[in-house]
């Protein structure tokens, strides 16, 4: 029963990706200009790749390892890259720029120098605080920013609540992956897996409240014709 | 580290309490920053609208007080011109070459005379358009040539001075001023009452400020506001919207004394970059 209630959520996980690069190809002539699906579209590929090979393809354990903390890395780069974008503080920015750097340096040197059983538990909390402390502070901007519509119609709001979420609900799987027992982390991989399903229901949205957005300001630019 | 060694079922509680409360900040941040955001830009809105009614207020008066005065001037014209001009026609008709020569000086005597007070009456309302003096002379001198005018009716007695007034205001805000002035002062004649009306100018802070006192019935600020955003009072609404072009302050008060009215009005000194633009 356990293992089908697995099964049905590893499903869930691949057909949300597939979802949003569906999504992304359909609305890949409007949404061409913007980076930030381009990245999550790409985030979901590379999720579904390395999930399908580290399942189907008999890789080595020291191997998996590897390819999940590069994972880490990637995931790390892509949320921030999205971020930074939506960011307007320009030493915020700057700011972002450093501690990404210095988690960089610092998750290249605990990969190589430490062992751990079966994830990179501390990057992925260093990853999900830092995550987490530029997203609240994105948040902050918009919410000073009353020139702007309101938060909820702007596309980064829902790719960026997608990371939050995510990242606050696996943050404790994760940090505790290496001490729990093999049958309670599965488990909460199936509640990490609904999570994840979550955030790329958001990432959905956004494409949609992107098309939205764009529809009105099309007819926001629309000046009749005078003679 | 306890936690971290802690047993299975310990972890256990630990993963889902963690989880539950970091999902629950998350989402309770996310919604009280959805829900503040809101609440500022509907409070921007409710601002910018009731903004908007004011300046259609004051369009509106604006439009209706022009419309007063073209109304004004053809009356004026009509009434009092139109006909004076007639009878000057009357007096020099065609007949006038057929009377004898003593007829004929009287005629066009009577005709001089009705056009000299025709000249003199156009010349009325064309110094109620514009004060000759204000434009030749300025602020001070207009002001306290209206002062004088009202001070020989012998109805009220009236006077102003002016302390600080060397370097003078531009010209359009010089009229402004002198026209808000005059609106001030025409409403006390007609309502309060008051047995005198005083100005005084002096210079703060950079602006130049006029101040009139008068001792009858008035209004205090609280008055003025309520006046401004109602119907009625449409000399008041005037004189706000040529304050807000010229980017000054009026202010309704009563003395400390509370003897007397006192109305101050306050205009920024002359900006060389600045335009009278709203």
């Amino acid at each position: 029963m356990t293992k089908t209630i697995e099964n049905l959520f590893a499903i869930l996980h691949y057909s949300v990706n597939t979802i949003i690069i569906i999504l992304f190809i359909s609305f890949y002539g409007k949404v061409k200009q913007e980076k930030a699906f381009l990245a999550i579209a790409l985030y979901c590929l590379i999720d579904s790749i390395l999930n399908l090979t580290s399942k189907y393809v008999g890789l080595g354990f020291t191997l998996r390892l590897y390819i999940w903390s590069t994972f880490t890395f990637v995931e790390y780069l892509i949320f921030t890259l999205i971020i930074w974008q939506s960011i307007k503080n320009l030493s915020i920015k700057r700011m972002i720029i450093y501690a990404s750097a210095a988690f960089i340096v610092f998750t290249t040197i605990y990969n190589i120098a430490t062992n751990f059983r079966r994830i990179d538990s501390i990057p992925i909390g260093v990853e999900t605080i830092l995550i987490l402390v530029f997203s609240f502070y994105f948040l902050y901007e918009q919410m000073n920013d009353t020139s702007s519509l309101f938060i909820y119609s702007k596309y980064q709001f829902w790719i960026i609540i997608g990371f939050m979420i995510y990242l606050a609900g696996s943050f404790f799987v994760f940090i505790l992956a290496n001490f729990m027992g093999a049958g309670l982390l599965q488990q909460y991989w199936i509640m990490t897996n609904a999570i994840y399903a979550i955030m790329i229901v958001l990432f959905a949205i956004s494409f949609f409240v992107y098309d939205k957005g764009n529809k009105t300001n099309i007819h926001k630019n629309l000046r009749p014709y005078l003679n | 580290m306890y936690l971290l060694q802690a047993t299975s079922n310990g972890i256990s509680v630990v993963l889902f309490m963690g989880t539950l409360g970091m999902l629950v900040l998350t989402i309770g941040l996310i919604l009280f920053i959805i829900f503040h955001q809101r609440k500022v830009i509907r409070y921007q809105l409710k601002l910018q609208q009731m903004e908007q009614e004011q300046q259609k207020i004051l369009l509106n008066a604006s439009i209706r007080l022009q419309e007063e005065e073209r109304q004004r001037l053809a009356a004026d014209l009509h009434d009092d011109a139109g006909p004076l001009l007639a009878t000057a026609r009357l007096y020099l008709n065609e007949n006038l070459v057929n009377q004898d020569k003593a007829t004929q000086l009287q005629s066009i005597y009577q005709a001089r005379q009705i056009l000299d007070d025709t000249i003199q009456l156009i010349r009325n309302i064309s110094h109620s358009l514009m004060p000759p003096t204000l434009k030749n002379f300025g602020l001070e001198s207009a002001v306290n040539d209206m002062f004088q005018k009202i001070s020989g009716s012998g109805q009220i007695n009236a006077s102003s001075r002016f302390h600080e007034y060397k370097d003078r205001l531009k010209p359009e805000k010089e009229l402004i001023v002198y026209r808000v002035v005059q609106e001030l002062v025409n409403n006390i004649l007609k309502h309060s009452n008051s047995s005198f009306i005083h100005l005084t100018q002096n210079m703060q802070n950079g602006s130049c400020l006029l101040r009139l006192h008068h001792d009858g019935r008035g209004i205090v600020q609280t008055d003025f506001e309520k006046l401004n955003k109602s119907n009625i009072g449409l000399g008041l609404k005037n004189i706000s919207s040529r304050l807000r072009v010229a980017h000054g302050n009026i202010l309704f008060e009563k003395d400390a004394s509370q003897t007397y009215y006192k109305v101050t009005i306050e205009i920024p000194r002359d900006d060389p970059y600045e335009s009278l633009a709203v």
